[in-house]
């Protein structure tokens, strides 16, 4: 280039106006706008779906109260109450099979032969003992089952009648449409006027003027043109006939007599009660004529005595209650959003009363997070650390792509994996001679909290080992320097200058895998087992090998087959809800952790 | 003086100056092709503060690097040829432990880093690492280690609180109190007040000039009047090159080589 083109010019320069591309509008302004809007979309589309899931969710509370409500004013709720009664005597009818169980077993291992044993344990007193107890129920069996009977028939009616309002509120306001004179046929009407009227020619088979005019009509019907005053009165004669038919069909409930039929007999209910008792006293005191000869089975016998005795110094108290029962109590909306948040049982499509109790799914839900990240933890972080900190770099450059890969894996793919191959060699593998000595071992269940745990702690590896790498390559390099230069081993520097100083962000990425393994639904709803049930803890380890049913899982399989609107549906979207605060808590809680660490750092 | 940092104890053949605590023979080092250090021979000697000036990318603080075997950290570096010995012991022999090393060597750097702790756990974590947990004794040396930076006074009231509240000078002052808790013999100093400013940088010479009575300091510094204010020794670099090494005074006043008078006299650099 010559010098002097690099003098500047001496001409006036132009600050003319920017160049118009589009809408008066320069490329800058567009592509800014292009961007503003995708961000508004993205908050709008949040926004929408929180506020569906709200208002399909909301509405549950109400709904389940008037459930709630029914149950009690039909008086399901008070058999519910007898049927604890009943509950307890098959409790102690179990445990005095289970030492029958153990009676057989200890003369098996004396050595009598099979003929023996059942002349032994069917013998005159064993019988009266063993069969005798089960049947001091019977009458209170028979009782309980008359009573939940008539009380299904009173809340089915109800039911009954509330599905006919409904539908007596749909004819009323077709009447008054009809009766409108600008109404015209929309095709679905056509549709149903002609169903009526060839059901109306069905009825008047014997009517021939009737039939034919009948058919004339059905002819002449057309589609967006406003009837004619003769058929006009035609269909709306027909609409009130079934209008006053089905309001026939209506027999209005009232609950204060109603409820007597369930609640009345309670003299009755009482003497059975005691005379139940006054039978068991009787087969107790036989109880103490069979020869055990085994001091195990005489001390349960003693204990199954002493459970009795339980039994009936429960009885005033189960009286008193019964007696307290009030069906006129009110069910307040907090009842119904508590019953729904610390139930235990979760029950649908049950032809006594439906109960949606978050406890079991919650627990579930937990159980199997925990135990994923019990297992993801160590290894996610761990090959973080040693990618990052102790590994060459041909292993990091291995070993780094591996990792991330397997969030590339579809979960239910993972899934079928933890059906056809894990769970089963799990439970294989549980059977093993050797292995007897594991106190939960052989396990039943293929499907189980450790099989669905272990997959989601492989999906969640990838999250907490690519956010704690960060984390640990965000830790300045002179602390490194500084450690090595005081003569700190690499390891020593690792542990306890690079570990500590990136805690925060390995927590955060904890916290993240933890919101991954809360939400994941394919892995859990194959390889969890679903069984509606709280794990029980007193298994100890074995809690880890007991089918549950999870949160996200009981959405997926549930939702399908829900009748939209319904209290079930409404259910499902209140599950929907409870997941939808855990995630969210658990990323605040992140995004806590990684603004204090970034708050220390500067 | 017991020097125990070669696991397998094999003296030298050659004699040195009784003085001379680390001595650089004929060292080449390069960062992959490209050779950053060429031939230098120079005799450090024990007790004394040795400065090395020159302009930026002439080498110095990779030489200063080699003392305590910084360099290692950097996969590509390397040394070609020569030897340095740190009280005859030739510490790039593949016997030498380099965690003792750098226990003997302790190192400040340019950009104070005091780790995310308190004050205290930072004084205590070389003497952690060695695996002492005698609570009595941390304390002796915290406060020894301080009181030897000249910074007990301002920190003895918040020793649990966080090293990250102190100001720049306080906490490159920590990080020299860290180093001492190590019990070096010898102290490398990477521009040590290339940070701070002047009444910071007057305080830190000031215990340059305190410690020189206990440990033999090697100090890089772009200051030169800092260089004839602390040292007893210069060492000019340029471009890979010791162009010229002598008492401070003789380097400043009557510098032997052209380039060397040029860059005290601030003609360049």
């Amino acid at each position: 280039m010559k010098p002097e083109n690099l003098q500047p010019k001496d001409t006036i320069p132009k600050f003319s106006k920017r160049r118009v591309v589009l809408w008066g509008k320069d490329s800058d302004s567009i592509i800014k706008g292009f961007f503003g809007c995708t961000a508004t979309v993205a908050i709008v589309v949040l926004f929408l779906i929180t506020l569906f899931l709200i208002k399909e969710g909301a509405g549950f509370v109400g709904q389940y109260q008037k459930s709630l409500k029914l149950y009690r004013l039909s008086g399901l709720e008070y058999v519910e109450i007898l049927k604890e009664r009943r509950a307890d005597h098959t409790a102690l009818t179990q445990y005095l099979n289970g030492i029958k169980g153990e009676w057989i077993k200890s003369l098996k291992d004396e050595g009598l032969t099979q003929k023996d044993i059942s002349k032994t344990v069917m013998s005159k007193e064993a019988k009266a003992v063993f069969i005798g107890y089960l049947r001091t129920s019977s009458d209170l069996r028979r009782f309980i089952k008359e009573k939940m009977d008539t009380a299904i028939e009173i809340r089915d009616q109800e039911i009954t009648n509330i599905n006919l309002k409904e539908s007596l509120d749909n004819y009323a306001e077709k009447i008054s449409l009809v009766g409108n004179y600008s109404f015209k046929l929309s095709p679905e009407d056509r549709a149903e006027f002609i169903l009526k009227l060839k059901e109306d020619s069905q009825k008047h088979t014997f009517d021939k003027e009737k039939l034919s005019s009948n058919r004339q009509l059905i002819e002449s019907l057309q589609d967006g043109i406003p009837l004619n005053t003769q058929s006009r009165e035609i269909y709306l004669s027909l609409l009130k006939n079934e209008y006053l038919s089905t309001e026939k069909l209506i027999q209005p409930i009232d609950f204060a007599t109603s409820i007597l039929k369930v609640t009345n007999e309670k003299e009755r209910y009482f003497s059975i009660l005691e005379k139940t008792q006054s039978d068991m006293e009787a087969v107790l005191d036989k109880a103490d004529l069979i020869e055990f000869n085994n001091s195990d089975l005489d001390k349960r016998r003693e204990r199954f005595k002493e459970l009795n005795t339980i039994f009936f110094n429960k009885l005033s108290e189960h009286k008193l209650i019964i007696e307290n029962w009030d069906p006129n109590k009110l069910v307040p909306f907090w009842e119904s959003l508590g019953s729904f948040l610390t139930g235990k049982e979760w029950i649908t499509a049950s032809d006594q009363q439906d109960w949606y109790g978050l406890i079991p799914l919650l627990s579930g839900s937990l159980i199997i997070s925990c135990l994923a990240l019990f297992i993801a933890i160590p290894l996610g972080v761990g090959a973080a650390i040693y990618t990052n900190q102790i590994s060459t770099s041909l292993e990091k450059n291995l070993i780094k792509p591996y990792i991330e890969f397997i969030s590339a894996v579809p979960s239910v793919v993972i899934g079928f994996f933890g059906v056809v191959v894990l769970g089963e060699a799990i439970r294989l593998m549980s059977q093993l001679g050797f292995l007897s000595w594991v106190p939960f071992f052989p396990i039943q269940e293929r499907l189980n909290t450790f099989t669905a745990g272990s997959l989601l702690a492989l999906m969640a590896i990838p999250t907490i080992y690519t956010l704690a790498e960060d984390a640990i390559n965000n830790v300045p390099n002179h602390l490194k320097e500084a450690s090595l230069a005081m003569g700190a081993t690499p390891l020593q520097t690792t542990f306890k200058v690079i570990v500590p100083s990136a805690l925060s962000g390995i927590i955060s990425a904890i916290m993240l895998g933890f919101g991954r393994v809360i939400g994941e639904t394919m892995v859990v709803l194959l390889c969890a087992g679903n069984r509606i049930k709280i794990p029980e803890l007193s298994d100890g380890l074995g809690v880890f090998f007991q089918p549950v049913h999870t949160m996200t899982g009981i959405i997926a399989q549930e939702m399908g087959e829900v009748v939209n609107g319904s209290l079930h549906y409404r259910a499902l979207f209140m599950v929907g809800i409870v997941l939808f605060i855990a995630s969210l808590i658990i990323n605040l809680g992140a995004q806590w952790v990684v603004k204090k660490y970034n708050k220390m750092e500067s | 003086m017991n020097v125990n940092f070669q696991t397998d104890s094999k003296k030298s053949d050659t004699p040195s100056t009784p003085k001379a605590v680390i001595q650089a023979r004929d060292l080449d080092f390069s960062y992959g092709d490209s050779q950053a250090l060429f031939n230098i021979n120079m005799d450090i000697h024990k007790k004394e503060v040795t400065a090395f000036i020159g302009p930026s990318g002439c080498g110095k603080s990779t030489f200063l690097r080699c003392f305590n075997r910084m360099n290692d950290l950097i996969e590509i570096a390397k040394i070609k040829s020569g030897t340095i010995k740190i009280s005859d012991v030739d510490i790039y022999d593949k016997n030498v432990d380099v965690i003792e090393l750098r226990k003997h060597v302790g190192m400040v750097f340019q950009k104070s880093n005091p780790f995310p702790k308190s004050i205290y756990e930072n004084i205590a974590y070389g003497m952690r690492i060695q695996g002492i947990k005698n609570k009595k004794e941390l304390d002796e040396t915290v406060e020894t280690c301080l009181k030897g930076a000249a910074l007990w006074d301002e920190v003895k009231d918040r020793l649990n609180q966080s090293a990250l509240g102190l100001s720049g000078g306080q906490q490159q002052r920590l990080c020299i109190a860290r180093a001492l808790a190590v019990k070096p013999k010898i102290i490398l100093m990477d521009e040590p007040c290339s940070a701070l400013d002047p009444v910071a940088t007057a305080k830190v010479e000031e215990l340059i000039h305190k410690l020189k009575k206990q440990y033999t300091i090697v100090v890089v510094t772009h200051n030169m009047q800092q260089a004839a204010r602390v040292s007893d020794r210069t060492a000019f670099f340029y471009l890979g090159r010791l162009v010229e090494y002598g008492p401070t005074e003789q380097i400043f006043m009557n510098p032997e080589n052209p380039k060397t008078e040029a860059y005290v006299s601030g003609r360049f650099g």
